[in-house]
């Protein structure tokens, strides 16, 4: 090789070429970038963990019975296998990330999956704590495409009569023993309970998202021997109800209308008056569903035949 | 190169005075060359024309990435690690390899890495350099590249570990490796010689 020749080649080409020497900050800024690469896998990683960790806490381990014949078999049907998959998946790119850092090729694969693992859970403890685990299902729930199909089944899952176990949002409370409520198939239901019966009853209020154990009665009505509430999965009910239009008795501008066509049916026909106007003046605050069964109710009562109007 | 004294110099002080006077570098390229050609002919089987032109892009890349160095690592890492990936470049755009180069050793060398392979002691002493030419280029390229490293430029486990990015456990599971494979092969190709 001549040693004087190749040396004062590349010096030539240098100058030829105008080739200088890139500045640091472009190898600063890229090293950066890689950086925040690695941390923000490892956050979303963590956002995952937190995810996870909620929908694990509020499982219903204590009712595994209702929808498997084992624990085993519980823990397969009612993993959330989709934000598992996703946490490896954002683990392994800030892996990829961290070993393609300046120094980050020093440490074997495992010893940084190891470092990556235990930082995702720290962080991923610290975000459920902070309610982001709630805060992003909830979100998904009222937004994501295929939430229930992939993202988390639990809502339909948790949805078996026949079995025992009602998942829903409250929609109207009756009295202190009867409420009616529209369950994750959007079937309404009349739920009748003790409350001195139930353990741990709590407070219900409308729109409210919670899981019933008991049995079926009759047709649509459920005797509730114990409530749960029912937190992964709750703003998903909300849409799913939602979405199928919102009920009369849910718009007050809609039951106004209603009400309002009542009160020209009484000045038309003067022998319904006292009482539907009774009525009406009771049950202004009604939900749908209940405002037409009590009406039904309230005109047999009163031996009236309540089709003419209602047909109206 | 009038009025430059690179003598007394390190190569970091080069690095850094390079990047404002041209001069300098030429020091850099005086002080590798060398050691690099070689080292690019044993991990790449080029001929020697194409081994001068990888050398040449070699340095015109280190010359761009000047200002990357850092300090912390050896220069001569730094500059190995630059050729070891730019010859796996150069493979990957000619998609083959020269074939019937002969691998060239230095006694000095030789007697290096044959000190670890107890079955050369058993080749007829004549036929040892030859044959252990032969079986480094045929070992896998991640095997090859490992002990020529160790052996033959003499880099201690820290510098591969640097110079191909993977950590120290990996370097010496390759190298652990890489001797068993070295030893099965001379058996073999021994048999054939006798």
């Amino acid at each position: 090789m001549n040693k004087k020749e190749l040396s004062q080649k590349v010096l030539e080409s240098i100058k030829k070429h105008k080739i200088i020497p890139k500045p640091k900050w472009t190898f600063l800024l890229r090293n950066y970038v890689v950086w925040f690469a690695g941390l923000i896998s490892l956050v979303i990683g963590a956002l995952a963990l937190s995810v996870i960790i909620y929908m694990l806490r509020y499982n219903g381990w204590e009712e595994y019975h209702y929808i498997s014949d084992s624990i085993p078999q519980f823990i397969l049907l009612t993993l959330p296998y989709f934000w598992i998959v996703f946490l490896i998946i954002f683990v392994l790119v800030a892996d990829y990330y961290i070993r393609h850092t300046n120094k980050g090729y020093r440490y074997r694969l495992p010893v940084v999956v190891l470092i990556s693992v235990f930082a995702s859970v720290l962080l991923g403890g610290i975000f459920y704590k902070i309610g982001m685990g709630q805060a992003i299902d909830d979100i998904l729930g009222s937004r994501a495409p295929f939430y229930k199909e992939i993202i988390n089944r639990k809502p339909l899952f948790w949805n078996n009569p026949e079995k025992g176990y009602l998942t829903g949002q409250v929609m109207g409370i009756v009295s202190d023993a009867e409420f009616n409520f529209r369950d994750a198939e959007n079937v309404d239901w009349l739920i009748v309970y003790n409350k001195e019966e139930i353990f741990r009853m709590p407070k219900l209020e409308n729109n409210m998202k919670i899981s019933l154990i008991g049995n079926i009665l009759s047709n649509n009505i459920f005797e509730a021997k114990d409530f749960r509430p029912l937190r992964p999965g709750g703003a998903f009910l909300e849409r799913g109800m939602m979405g199928r239009g919102m009920h009369m008795m849910e718009d007050p501008e809609r039951k106004m209308q209603k009400i309002d066509e009542m009160r020209r049916i009484i000045e038309e026909r003067p022998e319904m008056g006292e009482f539907l106007k009774t009525f009406l003046d009771g049950h202004a605050t009604s939900s749908e569903g209940q405002f037409g069964r009590e009406l039904m109710m309230f005109l047999e009562r009163h031996g009236t035949s309540s089709e003419p109007i209602l047909e109206r | 190169m009038q009025g430059i004294d690179c003598q007394e110099k390190s190569d970091e002080e080069l690095v850094r005075l390079a990047s404002e006077n041209q001069s300098y570098f030429l020091c850099i390229m005086k002080r590798h060359e060398e050691r690099l050609f070689r080292y690019i002919r044993r991990i790449s089987n080029f001929s020697f024309e194409e081994a001068e032109d990888i050398l040449q892009e070699v340095f015109i890349k280190v010359y761009q990435n000047l200002n990357s160095y850092d300090p912390s690592l050896k220069f001569s890492s730094w500059i190995y690690r630059i050729t070891h990936n730019h010859v796996i470049s150069s493979f990957r755009k000619l998609k083959s390899r020269a074939e019937g180069q002969v691998f060239e050793i230095t006694e000095e060398e030789f007697n290096n890495i044959s000190g670890e392979f107890d079955v050369l002691k058993e080749v007829d002493a004549q036929l040892n350099k030859e044959l252990l030419g032969k079986v480094l280029n045929q070992l896998e390229p991640k095997y090859r590249d490992v002990l020529v490293l160790k052996f033959l430029e003499e880099r201690d486990y820290k510098e591969i570990s640097d110079i191909i990015k993977k950590p120290m456990g990996t370097v010496a599971t390759l190298i652990n490796r890489a001797k068993k494979k070295m030893e099965k092969e001379i058996e073999s190709q021994n048999i054939q010689f006798k």
